[in-house]
């Protein structure tokens, strides 16, 4: 019964996400296209928070390693092969610098090294100013005529987002996502158990990195342009602020929270002055009021993985007891 | 078992989204798919985007103004905000067969916002022309994508390459001039002082490099010399020990390029303090002794010399500023200043028109129009769209009433983005930096 509702649910999602091109005025199909590459890159974060319990705040600057490597290809005259393969290379130099330095570190500690391997992606962008532009950042990029209008884009980004969210999905079911869990759940216990846990640690954090990095390309493809703001220590505490209004480690929790932040930041913003107040209210009340919640239903829902329907029923339910 | 099928479907249900997807993408109709995005085509427009038939009505046209009205520079955007309406209210939103309205979208001082914005003001709104936004990244960023739709853009920044290397045909900059080319008279004008040697203390970003860049150009050039370039990064809360390093330097002349913000008040504190001003003479860039800043930090600002653009205890501006006193309880900045002037050249192109022009075309009437005696002076527009006019070497005193302002002491006509150099020199060479601080 659950399954039919999740499978109705579901569908009545992709047809409002098919459709909304077709119903909406431009410039919100270019708000859900924000929201959907916003998402990618909270999915990014959200995977370390669901497997490995691990809170990045500096995925921000994976992403503009990305973003830049194409920005600055794009400026050399390379075709756009040549600028995703740039792009694929920073994200990869990126993330094993990130998995490297953070990958012995656990709780405020992957915390405190993610934030600075962040401030230092934001400092080169701020400062290498001949390849980066600096502070004016790099203006000019565009995207594959394939995608070039905006509903075209706004149909690729939703494939990479359900591409992405799917990949992420099979790994966390996969025999490698239930071991990251085991280190999630007690590390030393899958220590004696002969597991190297630095090194797992590692793969999350690069795969997570990769994932970062298809979020800073398609990114930059939706602006056309970047500054440093994108590898800025606000862009990616907003990553995470994502992953925390939409429940954290919750699969389609990225969806909702990009949601939430990119509506009022590009929509409410237009109507209200005080919108970062809103935001702000919002964020406070997510982490008191619904953070229990979210918890035990996450920490419930992870421990019986792969649960049969109803078991999830049971879950639901005794979270509101 | 039933993973594998599980598996499967999931596989089969993916595939099958996926190929929808691309099939979609593939098969709909090039041009908007909800009929928005191309407003002739629109049987729902009111007629006025025709310029063929004449209408009794007066033809709408809409502004949008990008100002920060949030974020780290938000005193800007109300400035911006209040010198706009300002203007019309005074003027009245009825120019010739137009009749002008205003959609104010906060760009929240950040550069992704105001692309947003600037999106959402083309496409939702159709605006026909924008103001702003002012920060140098959202600007550039802004600029190349107006200057895609064909949108007109009346650019309120001051970096550089608005107007240089990023030029573009449909932004014109009429609400300030670019970050070196409001510094270059203070290098001339330091040098026929009889200064020969100077040092120069600049925020660390683009506009303190193109602040220095503009003083050591001219400087250098006239025959001076400059022996240090101290660099200070935007945040830093404490500038003392730049200027005990400046207090060491043996030079004839002191230039400060500061952003504007907390650390112009902490740079005038910090020499006075260490009594850096009595010691070497001090010329600074035009956001050291804006109005805000000589408000906050009182009397040690008596007497320090600036150069700029804008001034305003001159009698050229002394209306504007009276009424703007009597309005809203202060002295105008340059940003509010910036807004009104864009409303008044604006106003100029509009009133000998009677259909509504392209993108294109109303950068050209406002090219064209007679700017002489404008509040920025006798000005007109260079072939890259930039502002060639006077700039003023200021110096703080206290007003009949108490107030401190900057009056002129020497005004420098004619200034051009280029100074004295060859554009397309100037234009070939990288924009100005840490590592390249003069042409």
């Amino acid at each position: 019964m659950t399954r039919t509702r999740r499978f109705a649910t579901l569908g009545a999602l992709g047809a409002v996400a098919v459709a909304l091109p077709y119903v909406a005025p431009s410039y919100y199909v270019s708000v859900a296209t924000l929201v959907l590459a916003s998402a990618v890159l909270a999915v990014a974060v959200n995977m370390l928070v669901g497997e490995v319990e691990l809170f990045s705040l500096g995925h921000a600057g994976i992403a503009a390693a990305a973003a830049y490597g194409l920005a600055w290809a794009s400026g050399q005259g390379f075709d756009h092969g040549g600028q995703l393969g740039v792009a694929a290379l920073m994200t990869l130099l990126a993330s094993l610098v990130y998995a490297l330095i953070s990958m012995r570190t656990t709780g405020v500690f992957f915390l405190m090294v993610t934030l600075a391997a962040g401030m230092v992606c934001f400092g080169m962008a701020y400062r290498w100013s001949s390849v980066t532009g600096g502070d004016n950042g790099i203006t000019g990029i565009r995207r594959p005529e394939l995608f070039g209008e905006y509903w075209q884009f706004y149909f690729f980004v939703l494939l990479v987002f359900l591409v992405v969210t799917f990949a992420v999905h099979r790994l966390s079911v996969s025999p490698l996502g239930l071991t990251l869990r085991g280190v999630r759940d007690s590390q030393t216990r899958m220590q004696s158990l002969g597991y190297r846990v630095a090194g797992l640690k590692f793969l999350a954090v690069l795969m997570s990195g990769v994932v970062a990095g298809v979020a800073g390309v398609v990114l930059v493809w939706h602006h056309e342009f970047i500054s440093p703001a994108f590898a800025g220590f606000q862009a990616s505490a907003l990553a995470l602020v994502m992953v925390v209004l939409g429940g954290a480690g919750r699969l389609y929790g990225p969806l909702v929270g990009a949601a939430l932040v990119v509506l009022i930041q590009q929509v409410l913003s237009t109507y209200v002055e005080r919108w970062p107040t809103v935001l702000g209210v919002l964020f406070v009340l997510a982490v008191i009021v619904v953070q229990r919640g979210y918890h035990e239903r996450v920490r419930e829902a992870l421990r019986r993985r792969r649960p049969t329907a109803p078991r999830q029923v049971q879950v639901s339910t005794s979270t509101e007891g | 078992m039933r993973l594998a099928q599980r598996r499967a479907r999931q596989l089969t249900i993916c595939a099958a989204v996926s190929s929808v997807l691309l099939a979609l993408a593939a098969c709909a109709p090039s041009e908007s798919l909800a009929g928005d995005t191309d407003p002739p085509a629109s049987p729902s427009d009111d007629g006025s985007q025709s310029p063929a038939e004449p209408s009794a009505e007066a033809i709408e046209l809409k502004v949008g103004v990008l100002a920060p009205m949030t974020g780290f520079v938000s005193a800007i955007g109300t400035d911006l905000k209040q010198g706009w309406e300002m203007f019309w209210d005074e003027h009245g939103t009825s120019v010739g067969a137009f009749e002008i309205t205003t959609v104010l979208e906060d760009d929240a001082s950040s550069p992704e916002t105001a692309l947003s914005k600037a999106q959402r003001l083309v496409t939702e709104e159709k605006v026909d022309v924008v103001l702003g936004p002012v920060l140098a990244n959202q600007a550039l960023a802004v600029a190349d994508y107006l200057a895609r739709q064909e949108v007109p853009n009346l650019s309120m920044s001051s970096a550089d390459d608005v107007t240089q290397r990023n030029f573009s045909p449909f932004v014109l900059r009429t609400g300030a001039m670019a970050g070196s080319q409001m510094t270059f008279p203070g290098g001339q004008w330091a040098y026929e002082e009889g200064y020969r040697t100077a040092a120069t203390l600049c925020v660390d970003y683009a506009f303190g490099w193109e602040s220095c860049g503009g003083f050591v150009s001219a400087f250098v050039d006239a025959g001076g010399e400059v022996t240090q370039q101290l660099w200070y990064p935007g945040d830093a809360s404490d500038l003392s020990t730049y200027v005990t390093q400046l207090l060491n330097a043996d030079v004839d002349v002191i230039f400060a390029g500061t952003a504007g913000g907390t650390d112009s008040s902490n740079f005038l504190r910090s020499a006075a303090d260490f009594g850096l001003l009595d010691k070497t003479p001090v010329l600074s860039n035009c956001c050291t002794l804006d109005q805000a800043i000589i408000q906050d930090v009182g009397d040690i600002s008596l007497g320090v010399k600036s150069v700029s653009f804008y001034t305003e205890g001159a009698d050229r501006v002394a209306d504007f500023v009276a009424k703007f006193e009597e309005r809203y309880g202060v002295i105008p900045s340059l940003y509010a200043i910036g807004a009104y002037v864009s409303g008044q050249m604006l106003v100029a192109a509009l009133e000998d028109l009677d259909a509504k022009p392209s993108g294109e075309d109303l950068v050209a009437a406002m090219k064209g129009a007679d700017l002489s005696g404008s509040l920025w002076g006798d000005v007109s527009f260079d072939e890259y769209n930039n502002l060639v006019g006077p700039v003023a070497i200021r110096e703080v005193v206290a007003r009949e009433d108490g107030k401190l302002w900057n009056v002129v002491i020497e005004e420098i006509p004619d200034v051009s983005q280029f100074w004295t150099f060859d554009p397309a020199e100037f234009l070939d060479s990288p924009p100005f930096s840490t590592t390249r601080t003069g042409q």
